[in-house]
């Protein structure tokens, strides 16, 4: 069952450089009960893509060019403000990459929880106060009741995170967008907000997971979206991804996972840069940097070639039966 | 060269502690203190990087925060180049801050919205008179040093991805060519290739101009890639401490254990992960004996009642009644 569609999102940006596309004709389903992870360089696109589907595009640089994203059916981008405000929060929440986008620094975490709670449900202040203290609890953070009354200075980048993760949680969305939601946090608080996420999609809710840790990717998700320079590059099932990986990007991502070892050393890169948004290249984006670039890829875009049960590319090597 | 006993200490720690008083009520009264940080010695070799790792809020952000004067400790003494530097004159500690740079946590919250980048990365350089070429020159080959584009110089913070800051904050570190940077989780907000770029990037900088790091992080693979000695860290103490590959290898502390334990393997299903059972104990309420009893599979009696000692075997130190 299909909860979200996103067809052919295109979000440009205008800044006094100049105008770009930092999100370049984007689609891609979530079901129901789903989690898709969304993977890519840095800037590529991920938390614009993820910020679109929330209408929460900076204005006025910023604007959903063409597209439509259709949750449960409906076209988010027709709805007026005060029916997105009500469709935030309460059915798609968004766990927001930094800490200092989500929190307001000026008020005590608990009287955030409790406001944020009692917007959307009707419950008394007590009743709403004890829900965010369970919240905190469950996300792992110790001595919760007193942290209540911390302002966000006084948490710990990682507390800080979890805080951000229990308020998107704690309204049982249907739909969570978690922009990089545990970078802060070490192994084993990770596993605990992970088994938290998946008691969540057991009650059916959805996850959209961006992150740029394949760890996370490889517990999480059931399936996996590539982007490379505002554009998606790979979508395949995790084990597509991981073990039968295609596009040259995705197969170099894969190879730059640092491992744990005791001897300290370079690791390997893919070299060279992501180009400037400014000025794209023509063809594919990634071939300065592709081991396997040939003249076809200066010239044209690469369309994605099917390769069954899902698993699509957009390279010029890519063949439909290897 | 990084020579890992302790010969040219550039940081040295003694007996510090760093805690924050809990207020509550109309008047604040002071009802009980965070101990964040309680750490009886620690030292850093010059060219040497030191890797600090544990769980969420055991006291990382706080140590580096102390360390460059951001936090003021309870008690205790820090050295740098051996000059105590809580008894360091203005002048002299106007020298230190060119000389010890820290790498924020969090990007955004570190980079004042309302300058561009230009501004951010020089305004260092401009201070101290350092500026080499324009300003603008010299902004953009900063931008190059850390991989972003010339033109970035001419953006706001707000303007960029949170990976992208997090170079730009690198860029502003690195700008006075300091001694010693403290490094505060500078790669987890990016991705792996970028991760791994700016990873070299900072050994190279290490390699040229003979820096020292202290790297902060959760994550042990990042940690055992660019650290010579690591530090591991549970409830604002150090439990165990040795050359990278000791500690990764050999390990002894039981704590340490668990988190080697707990690194996933991306691509691999065959390791049966052991995720550490129960909470960690409050900050504000430490256990008694080791810090570490209440989630150890290894508790013995002793360990309520008393606090462990460390124990030596060369550069490799543990605190632990096991040893
Ligand atoms: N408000 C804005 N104004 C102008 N440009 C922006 C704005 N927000 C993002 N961008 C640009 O849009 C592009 C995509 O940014 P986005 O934040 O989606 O990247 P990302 O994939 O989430 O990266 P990261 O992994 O670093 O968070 C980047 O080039 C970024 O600089
Ligand atoms: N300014 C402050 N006031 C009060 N308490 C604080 C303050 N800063 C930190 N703390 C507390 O000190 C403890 C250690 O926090 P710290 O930020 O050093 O942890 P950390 O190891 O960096 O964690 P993380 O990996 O989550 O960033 C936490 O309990 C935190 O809540
Ligand atoms: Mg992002
Ligand atoms: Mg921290």
């Amino acid at each position: 069952m299909k909860l979200l569609e996103v067809k052919n999102i295109t979000v440009k940006f205008e800044t006094d450089e100049g105008v770009f596309k930092a999100v370049d004709d984007v689609s891609f389903n979530v079901n129901k009960n789903e989690i898709v992870g969304l993977v890519g360089e840095s800037g590529c696109g991920k938390s614009v893509t993820a910020l679109s589907i929330l209408r929460l595009i900076p204005l006025p640089s910023g604007r959903i060019e063409k597209g439509e994203i259709l949750f449960n059916g409906k076209d988010l981008l027709k709805f007026d403000a005060e029916k997105m405000r009500k469709i935030r929060g309460k059915k798609i929440s968004m766990i927001f990459q930094e800490p200092a986008s989500a929190l307001s620094p000026l008020h005590r975490i608990g009287q955030q929880m409790v406001e944020t709670i009692l917007l959307h449900k009707s419950k008394t202040n007590k009743e709403a106060w004890n829900i965010a203290e369970n919240w905190l609890k469950r996300v792992g953070i110790p001595d919760a009741g007193e942290r209540m009354f911390a302002y966000p200075y006084q948490l710990s980048g990682g507390m800080q995170q979890r805080v951000m993760i229990a308020m998107a949680l704690m309204l049982e969305p249907d739909f969570v967008i978690a922009d990089e939601p545990t970078t802060a946090l070490d192994v084993t608080i990770q596993a605990q907000v992970f088994e938290l996420i998946r008691e969540m999609r057991k009650s059916h809710t959805a996850i959209l997971l961006i992150t740029h840790d394949m760890g996370v990717i490889w517990e999480m998700c059931d399936r996996v979206i590539v982007m490379y320079a505002s554009r998606i590059v790979e979508e395949g099932s995790k084990s597509d991804i991981f073990s039968k990986p295609v596009h040259p990007y995705t197969i170099g991502l894969l190879k730059s996972i640092p491992k744990l070892s005791g001897n300290a050393g370079r690791l390997k890169a893919i070299p060279g840069y992501v180009p400037s948004p400014y000025n794209y290249p023509s063809g594919c984006y990634f071939r300065d940097r592709c081991p396997d670039a040939f003249d076809k890829c200066k010239n044209e875009k690469p369309e994605f070639v099917d390769l069954g049960q899902g698993h699509r590319a957009a390279c010029f090597r890519v063949r439909k039966n290897e | 060269m990084s020579n890992q006993i302790k010969k040219y200490p550039i940081i040295e720690v003694n007996n510090l502690k760093t805690w924050f008083p809990i207020k509550r009520g109309v008047l604040s009264r002071t009802v009980g203190y965070i101990r964040a940080v309680d750490i009886a010695g620690l030292y850093i070799n010059r060219g040497e990087t030191l890797g600090l790792v544990g769980e969420s809020g055991c006291g990382k952000t706080t140590f580096g925060r102390t360390l460059s004067g951001l936090e003021k400790p309870r008690t205790g003494e820090m050295f740098f180049y051996g000059k105590n530097i809580l008894d360091l004159s203005r002048r002299e500690l106007r020298e230190l801050r060119k000389k010890m740079q820290i790498i924020f946590q969090d990007p955004l919250s570190s980079l004042n919205p309302r300058m561009n980048v230009l501004d951010i990365v020089t305004e260092g350089l401009a201070e101290f008179g350092k500026i080499e070429g324009t300003r603008e020159d010299h902004a953009k080959r900063l931008m190059n040093e850390v991989g972003l584009d010339n033109d970035a110089i001419y953006r706001y913070p707000h303007e960029f991805s949170g990976g992208q800051r997090q170079r730009i904050n690198i860029a502003r570190a690195i700008a006075l060519r300091p001694d010693f940077i403290i490094c505060d989780e500078p790669v987890s907000a990016l991705d792996v290739s970028v991760q791994a770029q700016v990873i070299n990037l900072l050994m190279d900088l290490r390699d040229t101009y003979n820096l020292s790091y202290l790297f902060i992080s959760h994550d042990l693979s990042v940690v055992s890639a660019i650290s010579n000695r690591v530090a591991v860290m549970y409830l604002g103490r150090i439990v165990e401490s040795g050359l990278t590959g000791d500690v990764i290898n050999n390990s002894k502390h039981p704590y340490t254990k668990a988190l080697i334990n707990a690194v996933p393997e991306p691509g691999h299903y065959q390791k049966e992960r052991i995720v550490l059972k129960g909470e960690m104990p409050s900050p504000s309420a430490p256990p008694s004996g080791c810090m570490f009893h209440t989630r150890c599979p290894e508790v013995m009696e002793i360990c309520r009642k008393q606090e462990p000692k460390e124990t030596m075997s060369g550069i490799h130190q543990v605190w632990c009644h096991l040893y």
